[in-house]
């Protein structure tokens, strides 16, 4: 496999074989990935516990309901961001999570410096109005998020009491608000993501986008502790530490990242590559000492306490989650046993047996942990998933040579049928209303002529189609001068020959199509976990939950925050 | 107005995706369109121009060039650079490859020529040597020719990459009328709501108080 390393070059560890791109990039693979040490919201904070970052709160003008604006400061060695928030009353039929909601509970912006008050004046006017109002240079972020209403309300009032809130009630719910919006790089005005990446913390994909998550979810805490505060007077107490770390904050994400998978591919195969760069790292090992072996038991079990702990209403990902469960307690048991572990290369022999007798979410499962293992060989792999790289055409290359392309890496496109009308089911596009992206049935609904080009292997199967016309030595510049509206295909395939992981190998046109899966892998780099699909075509999931408060980013053991279990968070974490 | 590349990138894409440009030619035009404004140049007046006069059947970006050894020419027959210049530069890339710099591609009759400066500018980002004359700072010109001889003082490129950085600090500083009459063309790719689709064709619920 060429896996093109054009930019910089990672460590380099001796590795077995890289997992094939046709095994890995499959909707039901990708729907079956788990956060690691190297997504983002790990990798960032790392860096922030290296430099020492030092956050506060600068402006709190809140009325007794919580309702008014802060600002939450971050300071770096070499900058200062700052998270300017509005919060306000939001009647119940006003709240909804779609992206065609009008008003939240509470909006952001985070600025690239120290937040002036004309900087909080000018925010303060367009924040609450999200995409419909402007925003310059200065702005790295824009987002927004309601309240998990049941238990804000229930968490300020135990602590208006003076009492903590009931553990369990934390963890049926695992956050007090929720984010429906993350927007970077340069929507509607904001900081185009070079500017942001200027910043060697932030030049990591959506660093800038985690550590606003981040603040929201501190602001959270201090939100409803000073609604207690308001309400139980000298009587209130603030929410432990224990407590807020089970605490992340939740999303509710649809359509929108699904869009984003296909059309940035040499990125997603730099994700995808610095994923399976690391699990072929670990899988090299000749051995693997006693503290290891420790750790991984450690581990193994933690991982067996989450699942259990993992508990959502769709069938489909429920069913897979009692499997999960009980390929772990075998797991677990043949430990025990001694069984596990016991040849050379443990680690490889231990992949290749689940691999061989288990699930794709158990095989996905043991890939991050066997990554959690070794911090050293694969936490430098997190500073290589960013890219520049553009997708580029080779036009002095002979039809022949696409041809041999189509061939050798797109059967999964030319071997579908696409006269079946199963096979082109759905069309992709933006709404009129607020742009919110949609699928909708091609062959009923209107709109199909203005799709998004996401059906990539329907038009490569019209490619192949038109290239039998073609002679074999004619140049793919005298092609597309005469057919350039093949452009984007044919450069798109000859680019993705050195970056195969960039390609999702399956039809995402047709009726099997669940874009959660999309929406899951794109979200287990972030560093997402409690994946709970609502749909077929939305899910909601926990993002921070576990991790360091910034008061404990500088503890030997902050980084260890990998299958939050909370409740327990104490003992495993700090 | 203060708007970003990227968000000049994303309209313009829309904008010439709903206006049939081929393929992949919406991709590169709209990133060339948000690398002239980020310049200092009219990219979203040339844009819009081109969507505001053109036929649709025109914007098909075929070419017919005439091969001469080293040399090509094209009459565009008055189509727009917004739709031809990725084409263009494609087979100035091909000539190149196969003749070295003492390639030449005349190009006639072709509107809005001062759209190529972006192609031009950002094939000499990636090392190409090309160069367009007459490098007419009103753009008016035609007929144009691009080699890789010697570069012209206009346009001044350092200039151009001074205008980019400081785009990129600052905010991309737009023409507010040329912009939202590209946001009017790019609103065309958007598919009107109806009930059913509010209803069933996205995510999350309608609400959400739990």
């Amino acid at each position: 496999m060429d896996t093109q390393r054009t930019e910089s070059e990672p460590q380099a560890w001796p590795q077995v074989a890289l997992r094939p791109a046709e095994q890995i990039m499959r909707l039901d693979r990708m729907g079956s990935f788990f956060s690691s040490r190297i997504s983002f919201m790990r990798a960032l904070l790392r860096i922030v516990a290296r430099d020492n970052w030092q956050f506060d709160c600068p402006v709190c003008e809140l009325d007794e309901d919580g309702y008014g604006h802060m600002v939450l400061r971050a300071v770096a060695p070499d900058a200062v961001y700052s998270l300017v928030t509005v919060t306000e009353h939001l009647e119940p039929d006003e709240r909804t999570d779609r992206v065609i909601a009008e008003k939240w509970d509470a909006s952001f912006a985070l600025i690239d410096g120290e937040a002036t008050q004309d900087d909080i004046d000018r925010l303060k006017q367009n924040i609450p109005h999200q995409e419909a109002g402007r925003y310059t240079a200065r702005e790295l972020v824009l987002s927004r998020a309601n309240k998990s209403m049941r238990l804000f309300h229930y968490v300020a009032g135990e602590l208006a009491q003076g009492r903590q809130p009931e553990m369990d009630q934390l963890m049926a719910t695992g956050y007090l608000m929720r984010t429906t919006a993350v927007y970077g790089n340069g929507k509607f005005g904001l900081a185009d993501f070079p500017k942001a990446s200027a910043h060697p913390a932030l030049a990591g994909p959506f660093r800038a986008e985690m550590l606003t998550v981040y603040l929201i979810r501190q602001l959270s805490f201090l939100l409803v502790n000073h609604v207690a505060k308001a309400k139980g007077g000298d009587k209130a107490v603030s929410l432990s530490p224990t407590h807020c770390r089970a605490l992340g904050i939740g999303n509710s994400t649809g359509l929108g990242m699904a869009p984003f998978l296909i059309k940035h591919p040499i990125l997603i195969h730099r994700w995808v590559l610095a994923r399976e760069s690391a699990l072929a790292r670990v899988r090299a090992l000749e051995a693997a000492d006693q503290e290891v072996r420790q750790r991984f038991t450690d581990l193994l079990q933690r991982a067996g306490r989450h699942v259990a702990l993992w508990n959502v209403d769709d069938e489909i990902q429920m069913a897979r989650i009692r499997v999960l469960r009980g390929e772990l307690e075998t797991l677990n048991a043949q430990h025990e046993a001694g069984r596990l572990l016991v040849e050379a290369k443990p680690w490889d022999q231990l992949y290749r047996q689940v691999e061989a007798e288990m699930s794709q979410e158990a095989q996905e499962l043991i890939v991050s942990l066997l990554i959690e293992l070794y911090p050293e060989r694969v936490d430098d792999l997190a500073e290589q998933m960013a890219t520049s790289l553009k997708e580029h055409s080779e036009p002095a290359k002979p039809i022949g040579a696409l041809r041999h392309i189509l061939n050798t890496d797109y059967g999964w496109a030319l071997n579908t049928d696409f006269a079946d009308p199963n096979e082109r089911h759905y069309f992709w596009y933006y709404s009129e209303g607020k742009e919110e992206p949609r699928r909708g049935p091609r062959f009923e609904e209107f709109g199909a002529g203005l799709e998004m080009r996401l059906g990539f292997g329907y038009q490569v199967h019209r490619l192949a189609a038109e290239l039998q016309r073609w002679d074999d030595d004619t140049s793919i510049a005298e092609f597309l001068i005469k057919r350039p509206k093949w452009r984007s295909t044919v450069r798109r395939i000859q680019t993705l020959q050195h970056y195969p992981y960039g390609e999702i190998r399956d039809n995402l046109l047709g009726t099997a199509c669940r874009p959660i899966d999309m929406l899951r892998c794109k979200l287990s780099f972030f560093g997402a976990t409690g994946f709970d699909p609502r749909s077929d075509l939305w899910t909601r999931i926990t993002m921070y939950q576990g991790a360091p408060l910034p008061h404990e980013l500088g503890a030997a053991t902050a980084d260890d925050w990998s299958f939050p279990c909370p409740g327990e968070i104490d003992e495993n974490i700090l | 107005m203060k708007t970003s590349f990227d968000e000049i990138k994303r309209m313009s894409f829309r904008a010439l995706d709903a206006g049939r440009a081929p393929a992949g030619v919406d991709e590169d035009s709209a990133i060339n369109t948000a690398w002239l404004e980020a310049s200092g140049l009219p990219g979203l007046r040339w844009l819009g121009d081109a969507l505001d006069t053109s036929d649709p059947k025109e914007r098909h970006g075929a070419l017919e060039p005439r091969l001469e050894g080293m040399n090509a020419s094209v009459d565009a027959g008055g189509a727009s650079a917004v739709f031809l210049g990725p084409g263009l530069i494609d087979l100035m890339a091909y000539l190149c490859d196969e003749h070295g710099d003492d390639a030449v591609l005349a190009v006639e009759r072709v509107a809005h020529a001062g759209f190529l400066t972006g192609f031009i500018g950002q094939a000499r980002e990636a090392g190409h040597k090309f160069v367009m004359s007459p490098a007419d700072p009103a753009f008016a010109a035609s007929d144009v020719l691009i080699s890789c001889k010697q570069p012209p003082e206009v346009p001044d490129w350092e200039q151009l990459r001074a205008n980019r950085k400081t785009s990129l600090e600052e905010g991309v500083e737009a023409d507010e009328a040329d912009f939202k009459r590209v946001y009017i063309y790019s609103r065309k790719i958007l598919v009107p709501e109806t009930e059913q689709s509010r209803l069933s064709g996205a995510g999350a619920g309608l609400t959400d108080n739990d």
